[in-house]
């Protein structure tokens, strides 16, 4: 039954009131409120470009602006690269892969809270299990101050966020795996194509459509990352571990300075959207052109 | 049938439109008031005898229930502000005085000049509860932060007495480093032990006038705190503190644990850990003054004002939250939570509590030997957060110039008036 005119308006009414109220509203009203100094949520006075102004020149943005596209870099490209490995292993690993299929989504359903405080402990200097087995296994080298060096602190805040999502990117790839035609797959076989060269010429091509949803995923989730450095550093040491996201908060929420912080989110929201249509735009093509 | 599917439609719209006008009445007609206050103190490590007190005043006041909201205070400005901002936040809100400025400046809190514990404030805390010269404010807690010592550590190295100057600290702690025996923690992760060791000594190596000066542009941090800083130098560079290692330690869970577990001789921590220490730990432990000054001189320290009560401008139970928060000011009320908080007195007539463990710092309080913390005085109000990250920066690099380093404080800590 194909719905038109006045009919198709009123079905669609509610979504669209809840749509225009929730998201819409919101974001105009953010977009207003960033060309104020607003210090809460409402008043302030029209400053025009002010606030984008000043934020070109914060060296705090400047360094969570570099902090954010290092640890977006450092995610994507890692947390696939590893997912890949592990959805190619355990596609060619039947009987193991039903076992470690249902333990691989388990820390993306931890909150971030409680894995925030639990890689905190792994990390401690003080009796820390990762400097201890570190010691144990005479790599005294490798025993860091991990939270506590400006040098370290941001890798070892990715390594948990990819420890947490790995495995659903895995989940991801293996579909794509599984959804794989076996008899190309034997044809290929048969042609001689084999460990590496396979995955290059035939698992790579076809595995297009994952690549595409993991990297947006993990492109649009690391560009907001928050929950990890709030937790576990607050930004610190020295704003090694200020994030984009962690520097609205604060200037929002600690600082007083709503008005700024919303700059701040707008600046944040054009530079996800652009990477994220650029990189879609990119991968969609690819996946038309193989 | 399109008929149907709009006459749906329609009905889901209006339900929906309805459902999003609907607010809560706090006053019955029979003049029972419900009054909603909500806190980041009350609850979980902080219960701060809160309990009793709200207990006490439905008791005093039948007609009055109260909704009592714990809020940790890591979310509590977050709660807050959009409730302040809708006009559906709690009648009465507790404050601190970054608080009080941010919330006045928005016209979010009630003039309280009239109320009678007003007169009662004590002149050194009565500024971090008022704007231009009025209240806004109860300001109850002004709270010891301090040097513990754990005496039995200190007996073990050959340690008599805590050390009461800054060449007898240096002493003490290079005497533990050789008898083998733990040293100072100063748990740094955040940056939050940095500010406090640093206004410890600031109590006696900066002159009192800084803070209250600094917003009207009579004093800037380079190059005041350059001997604080030359101090903390001190400690960092000669292997009696490890800044690195500290940044690592997180101070309220692992810091104070390691603490009551009798693994360091020395930590600076707030009086609010009083109670936590003296049940958890196996020794004999004192908080102290920052024995900061030179040879000669008594050790002085400062203390943290923080939390208080205000009351919520656009609450329609104004005279019940002004009776909530005049009851919290009460003697009986304020006692209760001073004992449980090991906080001073902020008003003339209530005492202070004694606190056992603490006697050298109450002595120094009596001795007009503290002071409030100077940082608390500026306006802006992320001066901690800024701190926090020039202190994190010298614990990770303590060759860094005092001057860069201080300079960095002026440009990220503006004036506000």
């Amino acid at each position: 039954m194909l719905i038109r005119g006045r009919s198709a308006l009123f079905l669609i009414l509610p979504a669209g009131i809840l749509f225009a109220v929730f998201m819409l509203y919101p974001l105009v009203r953010g977009i207003q409120l960033s060309f104020t100094n607003a210090i809460g949520p409402a008043g302030g006075t029209f400053v025009g470009f002010a606030n984008y102004i000043a934020m070109v020149t914060d060296p705090t943005v400047i360094r969570a602006l570099e902090n954010t596209l290092v640890y977006t870099v450092l995610v994507v490209v890692v947390q696939n690269a590893v997912a890949l490995l592990l959805a190619y292993w355990l596609f060619q690993l039947k009987r193991v892969r039903n076992i470690v299929r249902a333990s691989l989504l388990l820390p993306a359903m931890m909150a971030f809270v409680a894995v925030g405080y639990l890689w905190s402990f792994i990390y401690s200097p003080l009796g820390g299990p990762l400097d201890l087995v570190m010691d144990a296994l005479g790599l005294h080298g490798l025993e860091k101050i991990w939270l506590g060096d400006p040098q370290t602190a941001l890798l070892s805040i990715a390594f948990v966020y990819i420890w947490m999502y790995t495995g659903y990117a895995t989940t991801i790839y293996l579909a794509n795996y599984l959804a794989i035609s076996p008899s190309l797959l034997e044809a290929a076989q048969l042609d001689g194509a084999r460990g590496w060269t396979r995955f290059r010429t035939i698992d790579w091509r076809l595995l297009a459509p994952s690549l595409t949803i993991n990297i947006t995923l993990s492109v649009i989730g690391s560009l907001r990352v928050f929950d990890l450095p709030f937790i576990m550093t607050q930004g610190g040491p020295d704003n090694s571990t200020q994030t984009l996201s962690l520097d609205i908060y604060n200037n929002s929420f600690t600082n007083f300075q709503f008005a700024y912080g919303t700059a701040v989110a707008v600046a944040l929201l054009i530079l996800t959207v652009i990477v994220g249509v650029t990189q879609a735009t990119i991968l969609r093509r690819r996946e038309v052109d193989l | 049938m399109r008929k149907s599917i709009a006459i749906v439609a329609l009905v889901a719209t209006v339900s929906l439109g309805l459902a999003g006008c609907s607010s809560a009445a706090t006053t019955s007609g029979s003049g029972h008031v419900t009054l909603n206050v909500v806190g980041f103190e009350g609850e979980s490590t902080e219960v701060a005898d809160i309990p009793n007190i709200n207990k006490a005043f439905e008791k005093k006041y039948p007609n009055i229930t109260l909704n009592y909201k714990y809020v940790s205070n890591s979310e509590y400005d977050q709660y807050n502000n959009t409730r302040l901002a809708s006009g559906s936040a709690a009648d009465v809100l507790m404050t601190n005085p970054t608080r009080v400025q941010q919330w006045v400046k928005q016209g979010y809190l009630q003039d309280l000049s009239g109320q009678s514990w007003v007169k009662n404030i004590l002149p050194n805390v009565a500024p971090f509860g008022e704007v231009n010269g009025k209240t806004y404010a109860f300001t109850q807690q002004n709270i010891p932060i301090g040097l513990y010592a754990n005496l039995d550590i200190l007996k073990k190295a050959g340690i008599e007495e805590v050390p009461q100057t800054w060449p007898e600290f240096i002493a003490a702690l290079q005497k533990l480093k050789s008898a083998g025996q733990p040293g100072l923690l100063l748990a740094n992760q955040t940056g939050w032990t940095s500010e406090q060791i640093s206004m410890a000594l600031a109590a006696s190596l900066v002159d009192n006038s800084w803070g209250p000066n600094y917003d009207k542009g009579g004093s800037t941090w380079n190059p005041s705190f350059s001997p604080v800083f030359d101090r903390l130098k001190q400690l960092l560079t000669t292997g009696l503190v490890n800044g690195k290692l500290m940044n690592g330690i997180e101070p309220f869970n692992v810091g104070n644990s390691q603490f009551i577990d009798g693994k360091w001789a020395f930590t600076v921590m707030g009086a609010w850990e009083l109670q936590a220490i003296q049940n958890g730990a196996k020794f004999d432990f004192s908080l102290n003054p920052m024995p900061g000054g030179d040879a000669g001189t008594k050790p002085k320290s400062f203390t943290f004002v923080g939390s208080g009560w205000g009351v919520n401008a656009a609450s329609q139970n104004k005279k019940a939250a002004e009776e909530y928060v005049a009851f919290m000011a009460s003697p009986t009320s304020d006692a209760g939570y001073l004992a449980a908080e090991n906080s001073f007195s902020t008003l003339s007539n209530v005492p202070s509590p004694t606190m056992p463990k603490a006697t050298s710092f109450v002595e120094a309080f009596n001795d007009n030997r503290t002071t409030p913390s100077p940082i608390e005085f500026i306006q802006f109000p992320s001066y901690e957060q800024q701190f926090w990250n020039v202190g994190t920066s010298l614990f990770n690099d303590p060759s860094q110039s005092d001057s860069s380093l201080l300079n960095k404080l002026d440009q990220t800590i503006p004036k506000t008036k």
